[in-house]
């Protein structure tokens, strides 16, 4: 019996855009070698303002193939001479610069990476959490411009030139912000999953209306989920404003 | 020092001198993690040192793999890997349901390991498949090939049986009324937490390594450990934070295959996670049941005859808690001849598990809908009917009265009295009237003008939890003293929701005389340095967890007295133990004010002492939890007394079985637009016993929490499937379309915590709000009273849709066919 193909995401068909305007997606992200069913893979890990290239070896393939022009070498080291020499325009073509929490990073991403996976898994900025990476829960919320924007819905490649704000500014660690001291004040949440989309919403609200009302609130919430069900708690301690 | 609990005791010998009950300053010690961002769950760790994993799902109910062609998804940029079922422990070739896995791959990130996984091409074998629990009964042994494929011949199994006292047989013998009621199958609800399913596994050497979210590390542990041939020790699990309030990630569903995938590419970190539609498929789904109750009894309204049977409806899982569906009936009310039955029906839909309240839910819906109808037919309000009925309190009958408790005592049973408060706080008596008799302007003539000429619907129901029956395992603490003076409390316990750790801390500042601030958490839901708190430490069970952490306490204490005697300051006054007094973190002597000698914790030299203790299994009464009950009982006012039965009899005393257990009463009133078959909520009364809950604030907020899943459970829930091909296709959970309290009128939830006077209630809080749930069959019930038909939960909530189809059958109708029956 042959397969159902289930319905085509926004972001597969994002990635299929790419791969047709942009030729070769490769960028400098990941190399790929493919070889009798062995694969090899090259990791790319960004640290501030610089890229470093880490290699890892994970099932002993015999070669390594460049994808961009499918020449073959018999090291790492020796694809990545190739690559960087020969493929320096495609090395440069996704390198974006984004400014998290007032510092910038310039690293590569492809063009269909979410922000969210970005700020997570290649800067590690775990406050951000994924709860539908549907943009239907609110739980990756970030503040981009002072704007709350769900970061599992915009491209980390759209982001270069923008102030992009997670949870991990808000504080550090010992005195809350005056949103994160209500929240822990009303006890505002239970599991604490949701809880930085929901600050995140309330830093902005409170910027721009800092006497809200609960139709204010709820109105700030209106995109966010709480699946352990708070949301009154969560919208009760931001009534009035913070102090 | 050896722990030696009769000099140990001793020293209890301080007055409680705050109370942590409502005291703002106890706050929930992880939150600061959660308020700063800092938090770890399982997938945040590793930045840009891992892979990623997903396991591709079967499109068909019931199947063998035939092949499984991976050369596609192997071509893909960013494909590390693959994996086949033979690879990962739990996996197999056998597909019992739509969305079991039957591949997996490994790539550099999660994007590119799901577009992979479409690339896999997956030829199956085709078999006869079971989805219809009713045509899984029907059709039960008359085709042998035609079953679901987990038991030989069949898709019964029994999964309960209780008989009280000569059974039905005997109680139907002699009895002035005998009604039956049958219910069709009730609705479940996914878990469905916001983090979909995560696991990280990597490898050292010959030790396996996970990140996980369950609230329950210790099993994972144990049951991940055998299936990669290690023995527990070389398996390390840790789970600080996982995500879900109400319970629900129990199952080590992602440890396997993150360590299967991290093993094949040689230990590497593998990040194994769900997306949010296959945490649908693959994660937890309550189970439903249908019932056939036949009850029997005297002319006054008393029950003396009942003989039930359940059928639940397991999917592809012989051992969902199926078997539980049976407590409310058999705990609450007190029946003196009865046989109850749980069958288990085998399907091929996706494995069913607990619901939140663990099983009370379905069985709580069938149970009071059948009561309720009884009481009408029998001209009897409700109310009185059921306070004929309910077990006057935790009486444990011996043995030889017919075990009707079985093994579960229930250590907290004040369902009488909430049925009472619930009354007359909402004005029941006042407020009730006879199924599609009232319009709101008849109630509330001055009130709710936009509803006057609406149907009005009022329904009281009380429940238990069963929380605290269901897992027997012994719980255990440790306790690390710092130089410093600070202690640290290693749980082991994951935080699922709160309350539980704080309490262990509270218990641990009580114990001690330690400032709040000064009892951290230590390396806590850490299989390496914690001990087994249990499934949910943060549930009933900490009761269990807050005794082994009181015991643990006691033994640091005497240790620090030895201490502080060897002091030179403490022997130049000839300070015996009986003069110290632990407080403010600080030892006092003061006989007299000249004498006054404090030496605070940290100068006692404290920093390399360690008391560890084990709480007892659950049910042992061991001594120590009833002095923490004790304990607890006056710091919630002094309100520890002993309670008696009818015939006198004191129980809970010391060295009786107790479980910690929450129960609550409901009264929903509503307004019905027979128009429309629109539904307002007028009122929702919820009353819950907090018993003497250390972390009010935080049981509270979780019964504040439980109003909205009620009214949720009530509306918003339902079974959609596909049943050509068994897909889940609910947009409540494929889609996170998951209501809140947004899109309820709040302003008519009301409730109340009603704090019973007994000690053994519910210590964390997590076990609090869930009883509320099983509340929801008072939708039901008022419904009914509303406009006289009947609206079943059968794989829906009570949507308008469903009340206008009912009402095609008339005002009234079903009322009048059940009392001319
Ligand atoms: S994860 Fe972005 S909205 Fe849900
Ligand atoms: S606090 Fe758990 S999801 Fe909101």
């Amino acid at each position: 019996m042959s397969e159902k193909k289930t319905t085509l995401s926004r972001r597969e068909f994002l990635k299929d855009a790419g791969l047709v305007v942009g030729g070769a997606t490769i960028g400098s992200a990941a190399i790929l070698s493919a070889c009798s069913g062995k694969t090899t893979t090259v990791t790319e890990t960004t640290t501030k303002n610089s890229t470093v290239t880490e290699t890892k070896s994970v099932t002993g393939a015999s070669k390594f193939i460049c994808p961009v022009d499918s020449k073959e070498f018999s090291s790492l080291a020796d694809l990545q001479s190739h690559y960087a020499a020969a493929h320096v325009d495609k090395a440069l073509e996704n390198v974006v610069t984004l400014t998290v929490n007032g510092n910038n990073y310039t690293l590569a991403v492809e063009p269909w990476w979410p922000l969210v996976y970005v700020l997570r898994d290649v800067l590690g900025f775990y406050s951000v959490k994924v709860g539908c990476d549907l943009g239907n829960c609110g739980t990756c919320t970030i503040l981009v411009d002072g704007t709350p924007k769900f970061a599992c819905l915009m491209l980390a490649c759209e982001c270069q030139g923008h102030e992009i704000v997670t949870m991990e500014a808000l504080s550090n660690g010992a005195v809350l912000s005056p949103v994160e001291q209500a929240f822990y004040d009303h006890d505002a949440y239970q599991c604490g999953y949701c809880t930085p989309g929901l600050v995140m919403a309330a830093e902005a609200l409170i910027k721009k209306n800092p006497k809200p009302t609960a139709a204010d609130v709820q109105y700030a919430f209106s995109g966010h989920l709480c699946f352990c069900a708070n949301m009154t708690k969560q919208v009760e301690c931001l009534v009035g404003g913070v102090d | 020092m050896p722990y030696d609990a009769a000099k140990a005791k001793e020293f209890d010998k301080k007055t409680i001198k705050r109370s942590v009950v409502d005291n703002p300053a106890v706050h929930d010690k992880s939150g600061k993690w959660i308020m700063t961002g800092r938090a770890e769950f399982a997938a945040d760790h590793f930045t840009g040192h891992k892979y990623f994993g997903v396991a591709k799902l079967a499109t068909v109910m019931h199947a063998k793999i035939k092949s499984v062609d991976f050369s596609e998804a192997l071509k893909i940029p960013g494909v590390i890997d693959v994996v086949t079922v033979d690879e990962v422990p739990t996996w197999s070739d056998h597909v019992l349901w739509y969305g079991k896995e039957v591949a997996g791959v490994i790539a550099d990130n999660w994007y590119t390991a799901i577009r992979a996984t479409e690339a896999i091409k997956v030829e199956y074998d085709v078999l006869p498949a079971m989805f219809d629990p009713d045509v899984a009964i029907a059709e039960d042994g008359k085709d042998g090939t035609a079953n679901v494929g987990l038991i030989d011949g069949t898709n019964l199994h029994q999964r309960t049986a209780v008989v009280r006292g000569g059974g039905a047989a005997e109680g139907f013998k002699n009895v002035d009324w005998d009604f039956t009621f049958e219910y069709p199958w009730t609705t479940s609800y996914a878990h469905n937490e916001l983090e979909a399913h995560q696991s990280i596994g990597w490898w050292i050497g010959d030790e396996a390594y996970l990140y996980t979210g369950t609230q329950d590390p210790y099993s994972t542990r144990t049951s991940v450990a055998p299936q990669f041939g290690l023995p527990a020790h070389k398996c390390h699990v840790y789970s600080r934070f996982n995500c879900g309030g109400f319970g629900g990630k129990t199952d080590d569903w992602g440890s396997y295959a993150a360590l299967a995938m991290s093993k094949k590419v040689g230990g590497y970190p593998v990040l194994f996670k769900n997306t949010r539609y296959s945490n649908v498929l693959t994660r937890q789904r309550s189970f439903s049941i249908k019932s056939k109750i036949r009850l029997g009894g005297t002319k006054d309204g008393k029950i003396t005859a009942l003989d039930a049977v359940f059928y639940a409806n397991e999917g592809a899982n012989t051992a969902a808690p199926v078997g539980d569906c049976i407590f409310g009936l058999q705990k609450t009310w007190n029946i003196p001849h009865a046989d109850i039955k749980c069958i288990g029906v085998l399907t091929n839909a996706p494995k069913r598990y607990y619901w939140r309240d663990v099983a009370d839910p379905p069985g709580g819906y069938n149970t009071e809908s059948a009561l309720e109808k009884c009481a009408y037919k029998l001209g009897m309000n409700p109310l009185d009917f059921r306070l004929k009925n309910v077990n006057p309190c935790d009486v444990q009958p011996p043995a030889a009265e017919g075990g009707w408790y079985g093994a579960h005592p229930w250590g907290s049973f004040v369902i009488k009295e909430l049925l009472e408060a619930t009354a007359e706080w909402s004005d029941y008596r006042k407020k009730f009237h006879l199924p599609a008799t009232k319009k709101v302007k008849d109630i509330y003539p001055n009130e709710f003008k936009e509803y006057a000429d609406w149907y009005h619907g009022i329904a009281l129901t009380a429940h238990l939890d069963s929380h605290g029956g269901s897992f027997a395992a012994a719980r255990g603490g440790m306790l690390k003293a710092n130089a410093d003076g600070t202690f640290q409390v290693i749980t082991g316990s994951a935080r699922g929701t709160a309350g539980g750790t704080t309490v262990c801390c509270t218990t641990v500042a009580e114990v001690l005389g330690a400032r709040d601030e000064d009892v951290l958490l230590g390396d806590w839901a850490n299989t390496d340095t914690g001990l087994n708190p249990g499934v949910q430490a943060s549930s009933s069970h900490t009761i269990s967890i807050s005794s082994a952490f009181y015991n643990a306490a006691m033994e640091m204490k005497y240790k620090m007295t030895v201490m502080a005697l060897n002091n030179a300051a403490m022997k130049k006054v000839g300070a015996t133990k009986d003069d110290l007094e632990f407080a403010n973190s600080t030892v006092y002597f003061h006989k007299g004010k000249a004498d006054e000698v404090a030496i605070p914790f940290a100068s006692l030299g404290l920093g390399t002492n360690t008391a560890a203790s084990a709480g007892g299994a659950d049910g042992t009464g061991s001594s120590v939890q009833n002095d923490l009950q004790k304990l607890l009982g006056q710091r919630a006012g002094g309100a520890w007394k002993s309670k008696f039965n009818e015939k006198g009899e004191e129980y809970i005393k010391k060295g009786d079985k107790v479980l910690a257990n929450g129960q609550s009463g409901a009264c929903l009133e509503l307004a019905i637009d027979p128009e429309t078959g629109v539904t307002e909520f007028l009122n929702y009364f919820l009353v819950v016993d907090t018993g003497c809950t250390m972390f009010k604030q935080g049981a509270l907020r979780e019964i504040g929490a439980a109003t909205e899943l009620i009214h949720s459970q009530g509306y918003y829930f339902g079974d959609v499937y596909d049943e050509e091909t068994g897909a889940d296709i609910s947009t409540i959970y494929t889609e996170a379309q998951f209501p809140t309290y947004m899109d309820m009128d709040f302003s008519t939830h009301h409730f109340a915590d009603y704090q019973s006077e007994d000690a053994s209630g519910t210590f964390g809080c997590h076990g609090i709000a869930e009883p509320s749930l099983t509340n929801f069959c008072t939708v039901a019930l008022a419904t009914f009273n509303a406009i006289g038909v009947w609206v079943d939960c059968h794989k829906g909530g009570f949507t308008p849709d469903r009340v206008l189809e009912a009402l095609d059958r008339g005002i009234g109708a079903d009322y009048k066919a059940l009392m001319e029956a």
